[in-house]
C-alpha cells in the first residue's frame, strides 16, 4: 500500500494550493515527483493514490508517467547512468559507449546491476547536442565522452 | 439547428462552392455537406477537433501556411481549397509517413474492405513507400478484453479510441502509454479493458487495430449482409446494424441515430446476440412436450380456450405479456383477448404505472437541450446505458444541470449537481413532499425521519426546477414502490402548470419496449392509446360493442386467482413469472394448478417448463416490427435472419382465426396500419416515416390513477430494494455468451451502521431471507444506500432475488443471517 | 486446245500437290482419349489450391477471389489459425474453399486477385461428368498437385489418382 509521508503531504499541500479546483491534475507532475523521491520510483499504488487526489483515473496518470523518462516505473538502482541516443551523439559514436558501458556493468540497456548500484538507461535527448556524446549519471551531466572516461566518471561512483 | 438566424451562420468557399453553416463548425464537416471529402483519421464529429493525425491539411486563401481542416472553425468569407497541387503533396507525405511501420497485411486484416485508412491511401495516397529499411515490428493480435483484439502494429496512433475513453465514456480507462516511438495503447497495468462501452472503439478505430474478438477472421466485410435494425436489449432502442452471412449472426456495428443513441451501442447491444443461436432457444411448438405443428398447437390452444370460457367464462382466461414483445405482438394479444375471447384480464408487469404522461413525453435529444435534468430512482448506467452517455454528454459538455433522487448510489451521482438519497420505499412520501414543495407550500414535518431528505433539500430541489427553463424529468416505475406513480405523475403536473417552467418528462422502464406495451394497452384496466374503461362509448366505437369494459385483472392477480382455481387458462408471452415475479417462488405451484398453461417464448425458462403447450417467439434479429423507446420514439426492427417459424403477430392472428375471427392481417405492416388507425397517438406511425430514424408517436391519453398513501411502512429487518444490473446471467446472455466474463458475483449491498447491527463484515457470505426465500450473497459495505434498507443486484436468474419480494406489498423486509 | 490440258494438268497437280505435301506431313488431330493434347502454360483450364514451401495451405481466406470472381462461384469461410499447429501462414486460413465448377466461366480473375498465388487455374480441362454434385471441387479436391498435363478419366478422381503417383 501506498501512502505519502508527512513531509510529502505538507509539500502537496503547498502545491494543491497554487491551482484552481477545477484545474487540480495540473499539480500531476510534482506529485509524481514526490512519489518517486518518497520510493525510488513511481509505484502503481502511488499512480492509483494520485489519480484519486487529482480525479483522474489511474491510467491516465500512467500515461503521463510514461511519457516522461525520468520518471521511472520499474525499481532502479542507487545511480541512473543515461545515454544520449540521438541525432548529434548518435554521430559522435554513442552506441559504441553503450555497448562498452554494457559490458562493464554486465547488464544490457533498461536493466539494473544485481548489487542495485547501476541502471543503463538510453534517453532520446539530453540536449547537449555541442558536447556530444552525453551521458547523465543521476542528475549530473558528463560531456565529451570517450570509454576512457566513462572508466573513469563510472569509477567514481561508489 | 432549424432555429439558427443570420447572425449564428458563416459563409464561406470550398473549391469554389458556396456554404453556409452553422457558426463554430469546422471545415471537414462544412465541406461533408456540399460533398468535399477532405480526409481524416483523427477527427470524429463526436470527439471533436484534434488535430494529430495532419490527413486534413487544406490550403486556405490569407493563410501563410497549411492548416489541419478538423481542427479550423469555418469563419466568415474564409475561401479554402483542398486539391491544390502543395495540398496533394501534403496528404501524399502524411499517408506516406503514416504507412511506415504499418503492415501490409489488408488481405488477413479484418478492416479491410471498411477502412478509412486503406481508402484514403487509395484516393490521395502515394504509390509507394521510399521506406528501405524493416518496418517496425510489434505484438500482433493481443487481447484488450475478452471481446476486443488490439494488434499494436496496426495503430497509427490517432488516439481517437483514447479520446472516447475520455469524452464520451468519460473513465479515461484507455490511454496511450509510452508517448512517443512506443507508445501503445492500453489499460492501467494492462488490465481488461471491459467497460460497458467498450466495444464502441472498434467501430471508430480507423485502422484494424482494435478487433471484434468473436467476429475476428469469420467473415469479410463485404460479405456480410447487413441489415438495419434496433437493439433489442435496453428500452434505449439504439439503431444498429446485423451483419449476417449465411442465416448466422456475425457482428453487430452501430448505425448512428443521433435523435436516439447518438452513433453508440453498449457492449450488450454489440455481443449480447448469442441468443440467436443458443441451444435454449424454443424452435418448435410443443404438446405435452411433444413436438407439434404449429396449425396444431394453435387449433389446440384456440380449442382449450373456447372450452373454458364456455364453462367457467371470460374472466377465467388470461394473458400475462411483457415489454419485450414488439408493439405489433402485444396488440395482437390484447386485441385477441378483448375481441375474441371477452376479457381484460390482460397484463405485462408487476409494478403499478399508467400509460401517458400529464406533462409532454420528451424525446431523447430534449436531454441536452433542458436547463435542467432530474433522475428520479433511475439508473440509467445499469438500465438503458445509452442514456447514461447521452446524460454525460449533457452534464459535461452542453451544460445541463442534474439533480439525482435515488434510493440507491449510482455513477450518476458524480455527475449531478444535487444528489439526494432518500430512504428505501419513502419514495412516495418524498414525491408527494415535492408536490407540496412545488405548489409553494411547506413540507410535513415528519419527512427528514422517514426519507432521510430534509424538507429544505426537497425546497432546493423545488426551487431548481422553478427557475429552470426548461426540465427534463427522467423516472423509473419499476423503482418506484406501491403506488407512488400516482404520486410523481401529481408531481409532473404540478410542474407542469408551473408558469416559467416547460416540464416534460421519460418513463424510463428498462424492458425493450415497456412504453410500447402500455400504449398497445397491455393493461388489465386500459385500452390501447390510453383509453380508460369510463369512456364505454369511445371503446364501443373502436372496439365493438362486445368489448369488455369491467376491469380485469392485473400479473399478480392472475397469479393470485390461478393459485385459488378461479383462473384456468393463462398464455403467458415473452414472461418469465418463475423467476421475474415477486413470490417467484411460489408462482411456479400456482401455475401448476391451471387448466391450461401456454407459454409463448424465445428461449426455454422456467416457465416454459410447465406448460401444457409451448409456442415458439422469434425475437430480435428474426422479427419485424415497431417498438417505441423511453423517449416515445416509434422505429422499426428488421430482421436480419430468417426462420421457418411464423412471427408472433401471425400465431396470435391464427388461434384468433380458430376462435371465429374472420378477417386476418396480411403480413406486419397491416397490423401496423391497423394500429395506427386504432390506436390513439400512433396515426402517424406508417412504415415510409418511422424507416430512417423513427417517428415520435403523439401523446397517448393519460389515464392517471387516483393516488393512495402508502403511508410509513413497518416491519422488521432492512427494506430490500432490487437493483438492476447489465450484464446479468440470465435467459438471453446465458453461461456461453461472449459477455460471460461481465456476470458478477452475487452482492449484498448494506450501510456501515447496518452491517454493524447485524455483525457482518466486507466479504462474509450471507443469507438473505424474507418472504420464506433465501438468497447467498457476499456482503459489500458500501453505504450504497441510506440506513435501513439493503441493495441486493439481480445478476442472474439462479439467484431468485425476486422471491425475496412479497407480492402485492410495497415494500418487502428482509434480514440477513450468517 | 493442247495448251487447256497442260494448264489443267498443271493446276491439278499444283492442287493434288497440297493433298500430296499433307499426305505426307504429321496430322494435326490426335487419338483423343488415348492421347492428350498439351496445352500451353497459360491455359485456364481447372482450379487448384497452391501449397508453400513448407506445406502450409498457401490461402489465407481472405475471399478476394470470391468477391473479384464475375459469376460467384467461389464460397469461402474463414477462420482463425491455431498459431501452435497453423494450416496457413497466415493469422486466418480458408476453413471452407469451395468452387462450383459448372457455374465458373475460367476467366482467371481469382487468380489475379490473389494476393498470395494460392488459387491457378491449370491446364487440366477434362472437366467432363455424369453428375452435377461432384462439380463443387472442395478444399481436398482443390488442395493437390498434379504433373503438369497428366490428366486422367475422372476429372476430380484423377487429382487422387495423380496425387498417388
Amino acid at each position: 500500500m501506498f501512502a505519502f509521508n508527512d513531509t510529502s503531504e505538507t509539500r502537496i499541500k503547498k502545491i494543491m494550493a497554487k491551482y484552481p479546483e477545477d484545474r487540480k491534475v495540473s499539480a500531476l507532475l510534482p506529485l509524481l515527483t514526490l512519489a518517486q523521491a518518497q520510493e525510488g520510483y513511481v509505484t502503481p499504488e502511488a499512480m492509483v493514490e494520485i489519480g484519486q487526489r487529482l480525479d483522474v483515473s489511474p491510467a491516465y496518470v500512467e500515461s503521463v508517467c510514461t511519457f516522461y523518462t525520468m520518471y521511472y516505473t520499474k525499481p532502479v538502482g542507487k545511480y541512473v547512468v543515461k545515454f544520449c541516443i540521438n541525432i548529434s551523439c548518435h554521430l559522435n559514436g554513442c552506441d559504441n559507449l553503450m555497448e562498452y558501458a554494457e559490458k562493464k556493468l554486465g547488464i544490457k540497456e533498461g536493466e539494473t546491476t544485481p548489487d542495485k548500484k547501476f541502471t543503463l538507461l538510453k534517453e532520446e535527448c539530453l540536449a547537449a547536442c555541442t558536447e556530444a556524446p552525453v551521458m547523465q549519471v543521476n542528475n549530473k551531466y558528463h560531456v565529451n565522452m570517450t570509454p576512457e572516461k566513462i572508466d573513469q566518471v563510472l569509477g567514481s561512483y561508489k | 439547428m432549424n432555429t439558427a438566424t443570420q447572425t449564428d451562420t458563416v459563409t464561406l468557399t470550398i473549391d469554389g462552392k458556396t456554404v453556409t453553416v452553422p457558426k463554430g463548425t469546422m471545415v471537414v464537416d462544412a465541406a461533408k455537406t456540399v460533398d468535399i471529402e477532405i480526409p481524416v483519421f483523427c477527427y470524429h464529429e463526436k470527439l471533436g477537433p484534434f488535430g494529430c493525425c495532419r490527413m486534413c491539411l487544406i490550403e486556405v486563401e490569407k493563410m501563410p501556411k497549411m492548416i489541419t481542416a478538423c481542427t479550423l472553425a469555418a469563419g466568415e468569407g474564409m475561401v479554402v481549397k483542398t486539391t491544390t497541387e502543395k495540398v496533394e503533396k501534403a496528404q501524399k507525405g502524411v499517408l506516406e509517413f503514416t504507412l511506415l511501420n504499418h503492415p501490409l497485411d489488408c488481405p488477413v486484416c479484418d478492416k479491410g474492405g471498411e477502412c478509412p485508412l486503406q481508402d484514403n491511401t487509395f484516393k490521395f495516397g502515394p504509390p509507394d513507400t521510399r521506406m528501405e529499411y524493416n518496418r517496425f515490428n510489434r505484438e500482433k493480435a493481443t487481447p484488450l478484453s475478452p471481446v476486443i483484439t488490439i494488434d499494436r502494429e496496426r495503430c497509427i496512433a490517432c488516439q481517437r479510441c483514447t479520446r472516447y475513453s475520455d469524452i464520451i465514456e468519460k473513465d479515461q480507462a484507455l490511454v496511450m502509454r509510452n508517448r512517443g516511438f512506443q507508445n501503445r495503447v492500453s489499460t492501467f497495468k494492462d488490465q481488461p479493458y471491459d467497460t460497458r462501452f467498450s466495444g464502441n472503439v472498434i467501430d471508430i478505430c480507423p485502422v484494424g487495430a482494435l478487433t471484434n474478438t468473436d467476429f475476428r477472421f469469420t467473415a469479410r466485410t463485404w460479405d456480410l449482409t447487413n441489415t438495419n435494425t434496433l437493439c433489442g436489449h435496453c428500452a434505449c432502442n439504439c439503431n444498429m446494424t446485423l451483419g449476417t452471412r449465411l442465416n448466422e449472426m456475425k457482428r453487430v456495428t452501430t448505425r448512428p441515430n443521433d435523435l436516439v443513441d447518438d452513433g453508440w451501442i453498449c457492449d450488450k447491444a454489440r455481443w449480447g446476440y448469442d441468443f440467436t443461436k443458443s441451444k435454449n432457444r424454443i424452435t418448435q411448438p410443443r404438446k405435452q412436450g411433444q413436438s407439434v405443428g404449429i396449425q396444431e398447437a394453435c387449433t389446440e390452444v384456440a380449442a382449450s380456450l373456447q372450452k373454458i370460457v364456455e364453462a367457467h367464462g371470460p374472466s377465467s382466461v388470461g394473458f400475462i405479456g411483457s415489454g419485450y414483445g414488439l408493439n405489433e405482438d402485444l396488440y395482437s394479444y390484447q386485441k385477441l383477448f378483448r375481441t375474441n375471447l371477452g376479457t381484460n384480464n390482460i397484463d405485462h408487469k408487476t409494478y403499478t404505472d399508467t400509460p401517458g404522461l400529464p406533462v409532454a413525453h420528451f424525446d431523447l435529444l430534449d436531454v441536452e437541450t433542458s436547463d435542467l435534468v432530474v433522475l428520479i430512482a433511475s439508473d440509467p448506467t445499469e438500465e438503458l446505458p445509452i442514456l447514461d452517455l447521452r446524460l454525460k454528454k449533457a452534464m459535461t459538455r452542453k451544460g445541463v444541470q442534474m439533480i439525482v433522487l435515488n434510493d440507491q448510489q449510482t455513477l450518476m451521482d458524480k455527475y449531478a449537481s444535487l444528489s439526494l438519497r432518500y430512504n428505501v420505499g419513502s419514495d412516495g412520501v418524498l414525491l408527494a413532499g415535492l408536490n407540496t414543495a412545488l405548489q409553494g407550500q411547506s413540507a410535513e414535518s415528519d419527512l427528514e425521519s422517514t426519507t432521510g431528505v430534509s424538507s429544505n433539500q426537497l425546497q432546493a430541489v423545488a426551487e431548481k426546477i422553478k427557475s429552470a427553463g426548461k426540465v427534463c424529468v427522467i423516472y423509473n416505475p419499476v423503482a418506484l414502490t406501491g403506488s407512488s406513480i400516482h404520486t410523481l405523475k401529481q408531481c409532473l403536473a404540478t410542474a407542469g402548470g408551473l408558469a416559467e417552467t416547460t416540464v416534460g418528462a421519460m418513463p424510463a422502464a428498462p424492458v425493450t419496449n415497456s412504453v410500447g406495451a402500455m400504449d398497445m394497452g397491455v393493461l388489465p384496466d386500459v385500452y390501447p392509446g390510453g383509453l380508460a374503461l369510463t369512456d364505454g362509448d369511445a371503446i364501443k366505437a373502436k372496439w365493438g360493442d362486445t368489448a369488455p369494459l369491467e376491469k380485469g385483472l392485473s400479473a399478480l392477480e392472475m397469479i393470485e386467482k390461478a393459485k385459488s382455481g378461479e383462473l384456468k387458462a393463462l398464455i403467458v408471452y415473452r414472461s418469465n413469472p418463475v423467476v421475474d415475479f415477486p413470490s417467484g417462488h411460489e408462482v411456479g405451484e400456482a401455475l401448476k394448478k391451471l387448466d391450461l398453461l401456454v407459454v409463448h417464448d424465445m428461449m426455454e425458462t422456467e416457465t416454459a417448463k410447465l406448460a401444457q403447450i409451448v409456442l415458439p417467439s422469434n425475437g430480435p434479429g428474426f422479427d419485424e416490427g415497431t417498438t417505441t423507446n423511453i423517449g416515445g420514439r416509434v422505429q422499426l426492427r428488421t430482421k436480419g435472419l430468417t426462420t421457418d417459424n411464423p412471427a408472433d403477430w401471425k400465431i396470435v392472428s391464427m388461434i384468433a382465426k380458430e376462435l371465429g375471427q374472420e378477417t386476418a392481417p396480411k403480413d406486419v405492416h397491416a397490423v401496423t396500419a391497423e394500429i395506427a388507425e386504432k390506436v390513439t397517438g400512433y396515426q402517424e406511425i406508417k412504415r415510409s416515416a418511422i424507416r430512417k430514424q423513427g417517428k415520435n408517436r403523439e401523446a397517448v391519453a393519460s389515464a392517471n390513477g387516483a393516488s393512495a398513501s402508502d403511508g410509513t411502512h413497518t416491519g422488521s429487518g432492512l427494506i430490500l430494494r432490487v437493483a438492476d444490473v447489465l450484464f446479468s446471467h440470465d435467459k438471453i446472455l446465458d453461461a456461453e455468451s461472449n459477455l460471460a466474463h461481465q456476470f458478477q458475483p452475487s452482492t449484498v449491498h448494506l450501510h456501515t451502521s447496518d452491517a454493524e447491527q447485524f455483525g457482518v463484515k466486507e466479504g462474509d457470505e450471507v443469507r438473505v431471507t424474507g418472504n420464506g426465500h433465501e438468497v447467498k450473497a457476499e456482503v459489500r459495505i458500501s453505504n450504497r444506500c441510506n440506513p435501513g434498507g439493503l441493495v441486493l443486484p439481480k445478476v442472474s436468474d439462479e439467484q431468485g432475488v425476486m422471491s425475496l419480494a412479497e407480492a402485492g406489498k410495497a415494500v418487502s423486509w428482509v434480514t440477513i443471517r450468517k | 486446245m493442247i495448251q487447256a490440258v497442260i494448264k489443267g494438268a498443271y493446276n491439278l497437280l499444283v492442287g493434288m500437290g497440297v493433298t500430296f505435301k499433307n499426305m505426307l506431313s504429321k496430322p494435326v488431330t490426335f487419338q483423343y482419349p488415348e492421347q492428350k493434347r498439351v496445352m500451353p502454360e497459360r491455359y485456364r483450364g481447372r482450379h487448384f489450391l497452391n501449397r508453400d514451401e513448407e506445406g502450409l495451405e498457401k490461402c489465407i481466406g481472405c475471399s478476394l477471389c470470391s468477391i473479384n470472381c464475375p459469376v460467384n462461384c467461389i464460397h469461402v469461410v474463414s477462420a482463425e489459425n491455431d498459431p501452435n499447429n497453423p494450416v496457413s501462414k497466415g493469422e486466418r486460413y480458408a476453413e471452407v474453399y469451395e468452387i462450383n465448377l459448372l457455374r465458373c466461366i475460367y476467366c482467371g480473375y481469382c487468380e489475379e486477385a490473389c494476393p498470395v498465388d494460392a488459387v491457378v487455374l491449370r491446364e487440366h480441362y477434362e472437366l467432363a461428368d455424369y453428375d452435377r454434385k461432384t462439380y463443387i471441387a472442395t478444399k481436398g479436391d482443390l488442395l493437390v498437385y498434379p504433373e503438369p498435363n497428366v490428366f486422367s478419366v475422372n476429372f476430380l478422381g484423377n487429382t487422387e489418382i495423380t496425387n498417388k503417383k
